[in-house]
């Protein structure tokens, strides 16, 4: 009888003891992190002028150039490019753009702007990458004078 | 007669059976009256639920935009007898996609510190410190969670899915 007690009497304190010992002292919960697609593109230096004012006698007017705009971007797709197109449909003009001094990304070769979206910059896959717009004006002697206002448009695209 | 010496015999076998049993209760009872606190044990408890953050801006040359989300805090209580315990952090996730980090933000006043920001992992890093003991679970330590979600465009896009555990533990 006692000893039946005796090991009754362990098994409450045992499992006493064990719900003490299982006592919660954890808790969780779940956190879902979800990226999407990212595709971002800026240009800095705002609006510029190309102005074609001097010739060598008996050449074509001289090119002018401008440099002084950059572009930016970052993608986390796979997969990319950068185009670029022109607003204006029949230029008198010729303008010329290249991308120099790439990063996260191949240069193309130098585009002349026209209202059909061309590659400027190729192989551009989950970076953040820049490069400086090179533009090129030129006319010929034959072209006259005037003004072309070109809205120039970059776009990162499915490759 | 017979009838009788019968119905004693089954009286004192009810008794055999009966006798340990109401023991044992009784020591249990006795144990709960005398250790009452002990039975429920220094305890952690997550309000707000599960949490998704989304990544999904950045400024153009720049890695993606990092996130934040501060919905949840966590709750705990210790014991009179406890010596200073400590809350770890870890997740579920061996190998996250995107960096997740955690810190606590806004501890309640005198029952603890928080140990800084810490990027998860699978093994525990330390969340909160220097918990005192009887915190009582009437009126817990507690403490808002700052999840902050960050990822590179070289990371690309996907979900992760962590299973965030905290531990009270000795320090």
């Amino acid at each position: 009888m006692k000893t039946k007690f005796v090991v009754l009497a362990s098994t409450v304190l045992t499992l006493g003891f064990a719900w003490i010992a299982v006592a919660a002292n954890s808790a969780n919960h779940q956190i879902t992190v979800t990226v999407n697609s990212i595709n971002e593109l800026a240009i800095t230096g705002g609006n510029k002028t190309l102005t074609i004012s001097t010739a060598t006698a008996g050449s074509n007017p001289n090119a002018a150039t401008n440099a002084e705009c950059t572009m930016a971007w970052t993608t986390n797709d796979t997969t990319k490019k950068i185009t670029v197109v022109t607003s204006l449909a029949s230029p008198k003009f010729t303008l010329k753009v290249t991308a120099t001094g790439v990063t996260g990304g191949t240069a193309a070769p130098q585009v002349t702007l026209s209202t059909t979206a061309q590659n400027f910059v190729t192989g551009v896959a989950t970076t953040t990458g820049g490069c400086t717009l090179s533009y090129v004006a030129s006319a010929t002697a034959a072209q006259g004078t005037g003004s072309d206002v070109h809205t120039v448009t970059y776009t990162i695209t499915g490759a | 007669m017979e009838v009788g010496l019968l119905y004693k015999g089954r009286q004192r076998r009810a008794r055999r059976v009966i006798r340990p049993i109401t023991s044992c209760i009784s020591l249990l009872a006795a144990a709960l009256l005398f250790f009452p606190v002990e039975v429920w044990g220094a305890d952690v408890t997550i309000l707000g639920g599960n949490v998704g953050l989304t990544i999904s801006s950045a400024t153009a040359g720049q890695q993606p935009n990092s996130v934040t989300n501060e919905i949840c805090q966590l709750q705990w209580s210790t014991l009179v007898s406890d010596s200073t315990k400590k809350v770890t952090a870890q997740t579920s996730m061996g190998a996250p996609s995107f960096a997740l980090s955690i810190c606590a933000v806004n501890v309640s006043a005198g029952d603890g510190s928080a140990a800084g920001e810490v990027t998860l992992s699978t093994a525990p890093l330390d969340f909160v410190l220097s918990i005192p003991a009887g915190i009582p679970a009437s009126d817990p330590g507690s403490c808002t969670l700052r999840y902050t979600a960050s990822a590179t465009a070289a990371d690309g896009t996907g979900t992760n899915m962590h299973t965030i555990t905290f531990t009270i533990v000795d320090q």
